[in-house]
């Protein structure tokens, strides 16, 4: 499970609201450390069933647009051969993923890995009752 | 949606229109004022344009992709300015590293007395803002260049 705190969530909803263009979106969502926090948190299969998830409600919050746009980069760029997810759910998507098939093979890539990834945490209750934020969406653990 | 752009010479320009804000987005907007705090807002949020859209269409309509910007600037014979001869009126680009325009203003306040010109400038759809050159969300990338259009 992978834990976000109340600030990453606002970061991402002020990236989504922020972006002018797909690569500043791509940009804004580097910047905030969300993805590689995806990739420790979660397996492949947990990451693209929470992209489905997210991607098949037809309206979605600025925080959930910036987890589905954080959850396709992840994806994309994962060390461990994830299977590639559809994109084009989302309005940037193609666009973010022919910036980083360009980014990749202008690149020679070195991968670095950071030891075995973390084992699953029990879970944890949202404090939403106490929060105006929405509840966290399953597999994303909110913590304060 | 989109309407129909072109450049001075009829080339398409690509471009989108949104509607919609949600009540979060109007939240997360104030937010984002308490971010830059010597940015002033100058309009509501807005998701109909964003910041090529004010710079290069009168707020019409959102450009979003670089190609339909170069086209414009070629065009519409832009030609860059050096910083020390910006004159408001004057319009700035904002590039990723990679060359990604992504972000534009227009220069409305500049010389002796300031230390880098005052731009105003859509973010995203939050809302215009007047702010510093270097005042800005960093996902718009560390570089800029000024144009001028010469007709």
């Amino acid at each position: 499970m992978t834990k976000l705190t109340r600030e990453d969530l606002r970061s991402l909803a002020r990236v989504v609201i922020l972006a002018n263009t797909a690569p500043s979106l791509y940009r804004g969502l580097l910047d905030t450390q969300i993805i590689p926090l995806l990739k420790r948190g979660s397996s492949v299969a947990e990451l693209s069933n929470y992209y489905d998830r997210v991607t098949s409600r037809a309206k979605r919050t600025e925080i959930e647009l910036g987890i589905a746009y954080a959850l396709l980069i992840a994806l994309l760029t994962h060390e461990d051969g994830a299977p590639t997810p559809d994109s084009a759910r989302l309005k940037w998507g193609p666009a973010i993923a022919e910036l980083i098939t360009r980014s990749t093979a202008a690149t020679q890539s070195i991968v670095i890995t950071d030891g075995p990834r973390a084992a699953s945490v029990t879970q944890e209750q949202s404090a939403s009752s106490r929060s105006s934020l929405p509840p966290p969406q399953v597999g994303i653990v909110l913590v304060d | 949606m989109s309407i129909r752009l072109e450049t001075s010479a009829r080339t398409g320009i690509d471009n989108h229109q949104e509607t919609e804000l949600s009540a979060f987005h109007l939240n997360w907007s104030r937010d984002i004022g308490r971010q830059h705090p010597a940015a002033k807002p100058r309009t509501a949020p807005s998701a109909k344009y964003n910041c090529h859209g004010l710079t290069f269409a009168s707020r019409r309509t959102s450009i979003e992709k670089s190609a339909g910007i170069r086209a414009i600037l070629s065009d519409d014979t832009y030609e860059e300015v050096a910083l020390k001869d910006v004159l408001p009126g004057d319009i700035v680009i904002y590039r990723s590293e990679t060359g990604d325009l992504n972000h534009s203003g227009v220069v409305v306040e500049c010389g002796n007395h300031l230390v880098v010109p005052i731009v105003c400038s859509k973010w995203g759809s939050a809302g215009e803002f007047v702010h510093g050159l270097n005042d800005r969300p960093s996902l718009y990338g560390p570089q800029f260049v000024f144009y001028r259009c010469r007709r």
